[in-house]
């Protein structure tokens, strides 16, 4: 029987050593036009664990469970572990994981309202950050 | 990896089954510093600065539930009578906190720790 996932990032945990993306994923909702600018951070344990392969489950396996009723069983936990992914990929894994598809899949406006950036583009004076917006 | 199983942990003197202690580890941690930084984490795929104040984590492996024991703690080096907060939107694989000023506002922070107990799915 395939290990919980969990088990496996402790076993990741333990052995891997932590990876800092040089990525950020700047997004708006197009449900909440007023709020400014979100920005996803990878978490540095799993893009470690991505990377090395071998410990996280296929991102269908999240998307299906999206539709399971909590206290039902899930799909992801005891999925069978995919292998090496680049960094890139590890991204866009996060995007559909992490952010709601009405942002990623089912936007139709011109609006750009997702972005993969260089972490070297996010501001680091924060005097403004409830005014940032990502730039047309 | 290979497997230690046991049904019980002693000391010598005092035991406890070995569910106690696995039942009863945290599930997901993290610290983040206002840089947006994870210092320390376990079972998060990422967070999201939503605006200033507010946080989302994302968890790997999903909880059985919405309903957790979510501790949250922070600390501004500078300014006290500030209070750190789990959001309502908590789901079984994420929560968010707020973290605000005496007046309800919501401000940035030095550092936000979150811990969380309860069943995994």
């Amino acid at each position: 029987m395939t290990q919980h996932l969990w088990e496996r990032l402790l076993e990741a945990k333990s052995r891997l050593k932590p990876v800092q993306s040089k990525y950020r994923v700047l997004f708006e909702d197009p449900n909440a036009p007023d709020e400014p600018a979100k920005v996803l951070v990878p978490d540095p344990n799993f893009m470690a664990a991505g990377l090395a392969g071998g410990y996280l489950s296929p991102i269908e396996t999240y998307l299906r469970d999206r539709d399971v009723p909590d206290g039902e069983p899930k799909e992801h936990p005891y999925a069978e572990p995919i292998g090496p992914q680049d960094e890139e990929t590890l991204i866009e894994y996060l995007i559909q994981k992490d952010i709601c598809p009405s942002i990623w899949r089912d936007y139709q406006g011109n609006r750009t309202i997702l972005k993969i950036v260089p972490v070297e583009m996010i501001p680091s004076d924060r005097s403004f950050r409830n005014a940032w917006r990502i730039a047309q | 990896m290979s497997n230690l199983v046991v049904s019980n942990i002693s000391d010598g003197t005092t035991s406890v089954g070995t569910e106690y202690v696995v039942n009863g580890s945290a599930k997901v941690w993290c610290a983040l510093n206002d840089n947006n930084v994870l210092a320390q984490s376990f079972n998060i795929s990422s967070i999201t600065d939503v605006t200033a104040g507010i946080v989302d984590y994302a968890y790997s492996s999903s909880m059985a539930g919405a309903i957790n024991a979510i501790t949250v703690g922070a600390n501004d080096n500078n300014y006290g009578n500030r209070a750190c907060f789990v959001k309502g939107n908590t789901t079984a694989s994420a929560t968010r906190t707020v973290f605000i000023e005496g007046n309800a506002t919501t401000v940035e922070d030095d550092w936000v720790n979150i811990t969380v107990h309860g069943d995994l799915a």
